[in-house]
Parts: structure tokens; C-alpha cells; sequence
């Protein structure tokens, strides 16, 4: 792999087959891997630094706009309740319903691991601005009780100052400290406010949470002091390709996450018949787990470590994110035997809490895999022959 | 130990946990089915599914319990289970208006997407931060009597009024099948032991 990434001119397909078999777990390569197989990053070495200097400089520049601007706007009007006009403090008042939101899921991610709660490396006040602090998230979110829409209609006002007050106190011992899961907040905030017509979804914060975890944690400091920024960037890409399994108004056409759902069951009904038998017979829909094992690309089935290294072999996916579907009939077929003597109530606390039961990661990519090309061998389209002669080409290579 | 007997007069009731995101649908049914708390639930996308029988009037109850996800987005996806539910619990926070003001909302779902004879409640949850309180208990009890519902108010954290909530609403279920079921011994209430072949989805009331 180290011999692909050090060509001047990167060859993203022969990357893309190498990682499908796994980054290394230390070093610096995964974070950059993924950077480039999710097109954040370009495969020609000399546009590299053109590249990132204007995706980051973007990236400050939409922080400055969605969070520190608007906060300076109303600290400044405050004073007078009476200036209290128009749509900017509409607006205002809607995105702390939306950033309440965010910050609900944002701080419950990853309860397992300490990641999250620990102090971010690089927080927004070094990388973006000194003044970061006066629009610092955390400090909206505890005066959310004052300021947000629906509690300003509130009658218990005098409740409502006393929290205030009480907040501030800890939050000026603490604005000093930024934590992980609020540069994901102020991620998924961003995103949301550059997305309208998807804003924020519950289940992003589960797409951005590991793409975080690989980038802040580069042990080259050149990369991770920017790893919020790339991560963005990072995080645009996988959404616009899996964004239709988050719309509402998808749900029903062809790429949206039925359809998915649908495709996954009837690659099932092919591989594992009895599997897929006991599954239809018991009634047991695939909204009940696949609605969450896809949407989420299996992040909340196995622990973070199995989710990064099942990352790699989805987003070398040449047709992303077909390989989802077989990753997720290989497990089915990989619990088949609990799965067929179980009942209804057994087999559905199995599907929905697969952490105890799943063999090891590498397992179930390697069968994965190999129920997908059964199915290639068995297809002979044209695309099927373009990937069959890059996999000739890639064995040739390796002997 | 995977097929659970089940005695010719078991029953089993679905039951459906709906509600704002973050009003701890999630806390109340941990507390509720494994008598655990844990403040740090990662949210629940789409659904969720519990098993816990209780006995009432000295019948077994196997209560199935579907926990769903309290943004708009999974509504699609949630309303499908609203027809084959018997009991529905609708949580709100007392910390949060907006949730409160919400009820309105997840009462016109239910009522247009589960059965009729569904036996509703209304759950304050969150009784245990009355220094956080912004709805009081009046205020919610009286919402509750202008639709015809039982309310409680209870504490997942402080394991306040969780049984007595589930307790009464199964008991509730009970109470109005109970005519039928001694009319008509084949309306799909009797369970009949370990038949594995049939199935439980929440579209198929009342089978297991």
C-alpha cells in the first residue's frame, strides 16, 4: 500500500482493491486512504496542497457564517428586546431547535469508548479563531432554555433565569475545554445548515463519528490538526452517496432505503433460502434490523475498531455501497443456525443486538466477499466482465 | 431455552413506546424490562423490540414492547406498527415544553394509524429533575383527562412509577379483551404453546 500512496499520480483503483482488504490499524495511512478513496482529497500529489488550503479555508469560513456571525449579531442586539425584529432572530431561534437536536445525539455517541468525551486536540478556537469562544455551541445550547423558540413562549420565567445563571457559572470554567463530540456537533451543525433539504437526521452523527475518530487521531500532526475540516469534506461525500436512505420522501423510490432493504432480502432469499424462509415465515420485516444495519453502515452492530476496518472494504467499494447488501446477507448466514431454531422474540433480540453474537469482523468480510463473486461469476453483464479483468489484472500483479 | 412454553392461557400484548427524541423512550424500557439506567443510550434508529412477561390476575403476560424513534424522519417507518399494537405509551418530557406541546401531534398519529380499540397512556417522564420542571403535573394530568387517557408521571433514573405504568396498561388490555375472550375463545388472544410456525410482526396482532 505504501508503494501505491507514494506515486506521484495515485492509482485509485489498484487503492480502492488494496484497501478492501484492510488499512493498517497504526500509522497515518488509514486517514489518508480514506481522504482519497472518498474523493476528498485528489489522487494527483500537486494538487494536493491547492486542495486542502481551500477546503479548510471554506470550512472556517462556513463556521464563521453558520455560528460565530449570527451570535455576535445577537449578542449584540440583546441589549434591547425591543430590536428583537425580523428574520434573523427567527432564524436564530429555529437553529437552536436543530442544534438541540444535534447535541442530543452528538453527546450520546459512542457511550462505549471515552473518545468522545475527551478533549479535542485541535478545538475551533485554535484552528479558526480566537473568537470562536463568544459562539462556542455548548454556550447556546445552555442558554437554549432562554433563548429558543418555544420556551421564549414559556410562562416560568423566573425558573428559567435561574437555570440560565446557574449555567453560565460552569459553563466559564468550562468553555476553556473543547470535547470531541462538540467538534462533531458543530460538524453535523454545519452540514445541516449547507443542507437544507436534509439538515440534520438522527443516524449522521453515527456516519460522522468514526470518520472523526480515523482523521483526529492521524499520529501526524500536520493532518490531524485539520482533521475536523477534512472530516467535513470526508463526511459531504459519503452523504451525498447514501443521503437518499435519510429522506423521508426517498423512502419509496428507487434508491431510497426500501428498495435497499428490499434488494438485501431477495440477495438472501438467493444465498440462504432457509435463513430467508424463517425470517418471512415469522414475519420478522426488514425495517425491524436492516432499516438500521444499512442505514447506519453497520456502525452501531459491532464495536468501533470493526467498524472502521469494515469501512475500508465499503468505501473501496467500486460500486459503492453495493457491497452493504452482501456484508449484511453474510451475517445473516453467518448466525443462520440460531436464526432457523429461533422463535420470533429470540431471533428479533438477535438481529437487533448482533455485538454479542457476530464472529470476528475479517469473518464476515471474507464471506461477504465471497458470495459476491459467486454472484459474478454466475453474471456476465458488462460491468461484471470490467471488475472480473481488474481482479485478473490485480492477481496477475500479485504473483 | 429459544422456545420460550408458553401455557394455554398465556398472552401476549404488543405494546408501542412513542414520543419526542430524547424524552427517554429508550431509559423507560431498560428501566421497565432489564431494571437498568443508563444516561448514556445511543439513539434508537428506527425501531427497537422487548420481551418481558408480567402476571396479572394470574395470567401470564408476555408484553412485546416496540420502541421507536421520536424524529420525524422515522415516522414512515414507526407508523407501520401503530396498527398491530394493543397499548400505546406516548412520553413526553416535563423539562421540555416542546415536547409536551407535541402530545397533540402523536395523538393524531395514533389515531390514524392504530386500531381503534388501542388502549392509550401519557407518560411524563423525567419526575426526578423537579428543579428542571417547566410542565407541571396538573398540566399534564389534565391533558390527559380532555382525551380520555391514563397519565402518569415517572422517573426511569429514580425507577419511579415505571411498573405501575406498564402494570396498569397491561391490566388495562386485559380488562377489555376479557369479554370477548370469554365469548370467543378463537379471536387470536390464546396463545397456543411454542407454535413456532406462526408468526409476530406488529401487523399480526396478537400471535406469537
Amino acid at each position: 500500500m505504501d508503494e501505491i500512496l507514494s506515486a506521484e499520480s495515485i492509482d485509485l483503483e489498484e487503492l480502492k482493491q488494496k484497501t478492501f482488504f484492510g488499512c493498517p490499524d497504526n500509522g497515518s495511512t488509514r486517514a489518508l486512504v480514506w481522504r482519497l478513496i472518498l474523493s476528498a482529497l485528489p489522487v494527483n500529489k500537486a494538487e494536493w496542497e491547492k486542495t486542502l488550503e481551500s477546503q479548510r479555508v471554506n470550512y472556517s469560513t462556513f463556521v464563521k457564517e453558520f455560528i460565530i456571525r449570527p451570535d455576535e449579531e445577537k449578542n449584540s442586539a440583546s441589549n434591547d428586546p425591543l430590536s428583537n425584529t425580523g428574520n434573523t432572530w427567527d432564524e436564530y431561534f429555529k437553529d437552536n431547535d436543530l442544534l438541540s437536536q444535534i447535541e442530543k445525539d452528538a453527546r450520546r455517541l459512542y457511550p462505549d469508548i471515552s473518545f468522545f468525551s475527551e478533549p479535542a486536540k485541535y478545538p475551533a478556537v485554535d484552528f479558526i479563531h480566537e473568537s470562536y469562544k463568544t459562539g462556542m455551541l455548548k454556550m447556546r445550547i445552555s442558554k437554549r432554555n432562554v433563548t429558543s423558540s418555544q420556551s421564549a413562549k414559556s410562562r416560568n420565567g423566573t425558573i428559567l433565569m435561574t437555570e440560565s445563571t446557574n449555567g453560565d457559572e460552569d459553563d466559564d470554567q468550562e468553555c476553556k475545554v473543547e470535547k470531541n463530540w462538540e467538534v462533531v456537533e458543530r460538524l453535523l451543525f454545519v452540514y445541516a445548515k449547507l443542507n437544507q433539504g436534509t439538515k440534520y437526521i438522527q443516524g449522521m452523527n453515527e456516519i460522522i463519528g468514526p470518520i472523526y475518530f480515523v482523521l483526529s487521531q492521524d499520529p501526524d500532526l500536520e493532518w490531524s490538526r485539520n482533521a475536523e475540516a477534512d472530516t467535513f469534506y470526508c463526511f459531504t461525500q459519503v452523504m451525498s452517496e447514501i443521503r437518499d436512505n435519510f429522506i423521508q420522501s426517498m423512502d419509496e423510490s428507487t434508491s431510497g432505503i426500501h428498495a435497499l432493504m428490499a434488494q438485501t432480502f431477495t440477495l438472501l432469499k438467493k444465498h440462504d433460502y432457509s435463513v430467508w424462509q424463517v425470517l418471512n415465515d415469522q414475519e420478522i420485516r426488514p425495517q425491524f434490523f436492516l432499516f438500521r444495519w444499512m442505514t447506519l453502515l453497520l456502525s452501531q452492530e459491532m464495536r468501533i475498531p470493526d467498524t472502521i476496518r469494515l469501512w475500508d472494504s465499503l468505501f473501496s467499494d467500486s460500486r459503492r455501497f453495493e457491497f452493504l447488501k452482501y456484508v449484511c446477507v453474510a451475517i445473516l448466514t453467518l448466525i443462520r443456525e440460531d436464526l432457523i431454531s429461533g422463535d420470533f422474540g429470540f431471533n428479533m433480540k438477535l438481529l437487533q443486538n448482533t455485538s454479542d453474537v457476530l464472529p470476528d469482523v475479517l469473518i464476515i468480510i471474507r464471506k461477504a466477499d465471497e458470495l459476491r463473486q459467486k454472484d459474478l461469476r454466475k453474471n456476465s453483464g458488462p460491468h461484471i466482465q470490467l471488475l472480473s479483468k481488474a481482479q485478473l489484472a490485480h492477481s496477475n500483479f500479485s504473483r | 431455552m429459544i422456545h420460550e412454553s408458553l401455557l394455554h392461557h398465556d398472552l401476549l400484548f404488543k405494546l408501542l413506546l412513542i414520543g419526542d427524541s430524547g424524552v427517554g423512550k429508550t431509559c423507560v424500557l431498560f428501566r421497565f424490562s432489564d431494571d437498568t439506567f443508563n444516561t448514556t443510550f445511543i439513539s434508537t434508529i428506527g425501531i427497537d423490540f422487548k420481551i418481558k412477561t408480567v402476571e396479572l390476575q394470574g395470567k401470564k403476560i408476555k408484553l412485546q414492547i416496540w420502541d421507536t424513534a421520536g424524529q420525524e424522519r422515522f415516522h414512515t417507518i414507526t407508523t407501520s406498527y401503530y396498527r398491530g399494537a394493543n397499548g400505546i405509551l406516548l412520553v413526553y418530557d416535563i423539562t421540555q415544553p416542546k415536547t409536551f406541546d407535541n402530545i397533540s401531534k402523536w395523538l393524531r398519529n395514533i389515531n390514524e394509524h392504530a386500531s381503534e380499540d388501542v388502549e392509550r397512556m401519557l407518560i411524563g417522564n423525567k419526575c426526578d429533575m423537579e428543579d428542571k420542571r417547566l410542565i407541571s403535573e396538573e398540566r399534564g394530568k389534565k391533558v390527559a383527562e380532555e382525551n380520555g387517557i391514563k397519565f402518569f408521571e415517572t422517573s426511569a433514573k429514580e425507577n419511579i412509577n415505571i411498573e405501575l405504568a406498564f402494570n396498569t396498561l397491561a391490566e388495562d388490555i386485559l380488562n377489555k379483551q376479557r369479554p370477548i375472550e370469554d365469548n370467543n375463545v378463537a379471536t387470536g388472544v390464546n396463545l397456543q404453546g411454542g407454535n413456532q410456525s406462526s408468526s409476530g410482526g406488529p401487523g399480526s396482532c396478537c400471535k406469537l
